[in-house]
Parts: C-alpha cells; sequence; structure tokens
C-alpha cells in the first residue's frame, strides 16, 4: 500500500526545496509553479511535459515529480515515451494530472509560505 | 408528493461568468476557488446563495412600491388599507395584510434578533416577522421564530458549455440528467453520432454514436445539435478543465500601475452554463400564513433582478448575472 496524500505531499515540497537553491533564478521558478500549474490544468499533462521543456524548467518540474510516476502503470519508459504513452489510458491519464496537480498546488502553497517567511 | 408540497423547477442560464466563493477553506490552483459538490467535484449554486439574493430582491421589490410618506415611516402605515400604501401594487403586495410592516431590513441578517415579536412591529430595523419576506424565507425574534415556507435546492450544472473544433457545444451526463443512456466508457454522443472523435477543450473523444432519446431542453435557447453526452466518470474532469480563471491585480493608486505582489487569480463558472433546481413551497397549517401562490408569484416577479444585479461575488466586476426561468 502507498500513502498518496504523502507521496504528493514530498513531491511539492521537494519542488519548493529545489527552489530554494536556486539563489538568482530562485523569483522565476517560484512564478513557474503557477504558470506551469495553469497549462496543466487548461491543456492537460502532454502540454505541461512540453511547457517544461521549452522553458528548460525540466531539471525541477519534470525531474521532482519522478515519484508520482509509479502510480501509473508504464514500465521501463524515459520521459518523453512516458509522457507519450501516458494517454493511451484516459482514466489513467486524468488520474495523473489529477495527482500532478495537487502536488503543484501543494508546491504553490509552500512557495507562499516561503515568501512570508522571507518578508519577516 | 403531497398537497402541502408544491415544487416549482428552476432552470438558469448564465449570462456572466458565476463566482461564489468558498470563503477561503480550500486551496486551488487559483486564489479564490469556487464552491463545490464535495462528492462530485462539479461547481455549483448553493440554495443558501439563491435563497439570500432572492430574500433581498423581494424586499426591494416591496419597499419600491410603498408611496414615498410610507417608505420610511411605519407610524404613518396605521389604519391605512393596503391599497393606499402602495403605488400600483401587484398581487402578493395588496393581499397580504403582513407587508404593511415591511421593510428593507427583512431582507439580510436580521440586526435585532434578541427583541421580541412585539417589539419588532413597528420598529425600523431588523426582521419584522410579519411580511410575505419574513413569512416566506423565515425569521427568527427573541420568543417567535419561524421556518420559511420556501425550501430552496442548490441549482446544479445540467449543460456545461465547452469549446470543440464543431463550435460550442454543452456537454452533459447521464447522471446529470438523471437519465439512463447507452454509453460506453471514453466514448460520447451527439446529435448524429457521426463526426468520429470531438475533442471536448484538451481532451479529445470517440463520438460512438446518436443521441437516441428527447431532451428536456426547457424552452432553451439551444438545440439538440449543440449537446454531447459524456460518460459520469469524466464530467468532473471536462468541467474542471474548462472552468473561466480570472487573473486581477491591485492598481497602486499613486503611480496608476500594477501593485507588487498584488496579483490574485480567481476561478468562475463560465457564462452560458445552465443549471437546473427546483423550490418547494410548503403550506404549513398556519393563519398568520400568506397563500403559497403569492409567495411563488413573489418571486416569479423578482427573478428579472437576476438579469441585472445577479448572484454571487464580483457582479460589480463582470460576474454574476443569470437569466432564471421558474415553472
Amino acid at each position: 500500500m502507498k500513502n498518496l496524500d504523502a507521496i504528493i505531499n514530498e513531491v511539492g515540497f521537494e519542488i519548493v526545496e529545489s527552489i530554494k537553491n536556486k539563489d538568482k533564478e530562485r523569483t522565476k521558478y517560484k512564478n513557474y509553479i503557477d504558470k506551469s500549474l495553469g497549462v496543466l490544468a487548461n491543456d492537460g499533462v502532454y502540454v505541461y511535459w512540453v511547457y517544461c521543456k521549452a522553458n528548460k524548467i525540466d531539471d525541477i518540474f519534470i525531474k521532482k515529480i519522478e515519484k508520482l510516476k509509479e502510480f501509473v502503470n508504464i514500465e521501463n519508459a524515459d520521459d518523453e515515451e512516458f509522457f507519450r504513452n501516458l494517454s493511451n489510458d484516459i482514466h489513467q491519464l486524468l488520474f495523473f494530472k489529477e495527482i500532478l496537480e495537487k502536488a503543484l498546488i501543494y508546491a504553490r502553497y509552500h512557495a507562499k509560505a516561503l515568501k512570508v517567511s522571507e518578508n519577516e | 408528493m403531497n398537497n402541502n408540497v408544491v415544487e416549482k423547477v428552476i432552470c438558469a442560464i448564465a449570462t456572466d461568468p458565476i463566482y461564489i466563493g468558498t470563503g477561503g477553506y480550500t486551496i486551488g490552483r487559483v486564489d479564490n476557488t469556487i464552491v463545490r459538490d464535495p462528492i462530485t467535484y462539479i461547481p455549483k449554486i448553493p440554495g443558501s446563495s439563491l435563497a439570500g439574493t432572492w430574500r433581498y430582491y423581494v424586499a426591494m421589490e416591496l419597499q419600491s412600491k410603498f408611496k414615498d410618506e410610507y417608505k420610511k415611516d411605519l407610524q404613518k402605515r396605521k389604519d391605512k388599507s393596503l391599497e393606499d400604501l402602495f403605488e400600483n401594487p401587484k398581487d402578493w403586495m395588496k393581499e397580504f395584510d403582513g407587508n404593511r410592516y415591511a421593510r428593507i431590513k427583512c431582507a439580510g441578517q436580521d440586526d435585532q434578533a434578541n427583541k421580541t415579536f412585539e417589539d419588532s412591529k413597528m420598529s425600523n430595523t431588523g426582521h419584522c416577522g410579519r411580511c410575505i419576506v419574513c413569512k416566506g424565507f423565515g425569521f427568527a425574534k427573541k420568543d417567535i421564530s419561524n421556518q420559511g415556507m420556501l425550501f430552496f435546492s442548490d441549482l446544479n450544472i445540467l449543460y456545461f458549455p465547452v469549446y470543440t473544433r464543431l463550435g460550442t457545444k454543452w456537454i452533459t451526463s447521464p447522471k446529470l440528467l438523471n437519465e439512463n443512456f447507452e454509453i460506453e466508457d471514453n466514448t460520447i454522443l451527439t446529435a448524429n453520432g457521426s463526426e468520429g472523435y470531438l475533442n471536448l477543450g484538451w481532451l479529445n473523444l470517440e463520438v460512438r454514436g446518436p443521441i437516441k432519446k428527447d431532451l428536456d431542453l426547457n424552452n432553451l435557447d439551444f438545440k439538440k445539435e449543440d449537446i454531447v453526452i459524456v460518460p459520469d466518470s469524466l464530467i468532473s474532469q471536462i468541467i474542471n478543465s474548462n472552468l473561466e480563471v480570472r487573473t486581477s491585480v491591485s492598481i497602486d493608486p499613486i503611480t496608476g500601475a500594477a501593485k507588487e505582489g498584488a496579483l490574485f487569480t480567481s476561478e468562475a463558472i463560465p457564462r452560458g452554463t445552465i443549471f437546473k433546481g427546483e423550490i418547494r413551497g410548503f403550506k404549513r397549517v398556519d393563519n398568520d400564513l400568506p397563500d403559497l401562490n403569492l409567495v411563488f408569484n413573489a418571486l416569479d416577479d423578482t427573478k428579472h433582478y437576476y438579469e441585472t444585479l445577479g448572484i454571487g461575488g464580483m457582479t460589480t466586476r463582470g460576474f454574476g448575472r443569470l437569466k432564471i426561468d421558474l415553472k
């Protein structure tokens, strides 16, 4: 048994932890949480992947979500293959979208909390 | 249904995006999230929002028909006939004597709930407990309280507009329509059923056949050709992927430019969405209550306010208008 919420939580937290180490690019990456979340919600998972590649933010927004891939049944696939094959099963696709969206929402609020403590 | 309960169906179409906030007890991809059904995760208009606004609109309409000299001074209304108090009154205004005590404060939260029923009679503020507004929607005073005669259900989405390659289509599902359709998983039904594939937002789904049943379109301004039936398992995802999201920013009054860090986003149910719900009227055995027909007439007479003043939040900023049909 895997605790879904715990993993989502962890992914959201790790995204923000990696952003913390980005020094000069911190704000840019923080804004990308909202932007990628918008792309994911409006255009779906594949477009999210393309968006992350296009903006060269895949070092965080693709690499740090690896753990979520365990919840869908696509074996031995590299990133490109994974995101292409995911849409073969619509329910798997929608489930992955939902958990990824949740992880990014958690990251969004972790980042907000970061902003508050920085200002204090 | 027994004779003591009369049910009316409300059908409504959003002419603006509708924003009814959760009040900040949930988080989401946007800052200001809207109310959703906890079971299906589909957005809705809660019955409490509908009842609250409608109460205000009935109170406002009633108040606007008082002749100027009687509008504020309740003492002057004594010993006058209802015909004399109002200017061109409607039947629901002149046929119920309790209306002589009506005030605009009969809508909204009762600011004198700790007063007795008798003390509230001639007061200029708080619920009067006697007019068609207080009787119809309910009131609670220190010594007497009355449940309202009207019971509002939530307005649930019946047809939801989605952009497709063939123009805007309104999606619905067997459960939303409360009907059975032979629909296979991951496929959709359209009026003629021969489109092959049809994209609903970012999802491209196979059209498996025609809709074989007649649909209840409630005199709405669209045809069966505009309807797409999707499986119950997908409806929530498609609706939530196609909500309107607006980004706003506060303006710094000194510079006239956007304020740093004051960006926020809101989601809303898009215009063109069609809702369905019902209002039950309960005929209680009580001589002081108005006839149920009068109460429904009051609703029917004031529903037009939703077309101008609307419902929910941000109604002064392009949100909230609704066209209501009550049958």
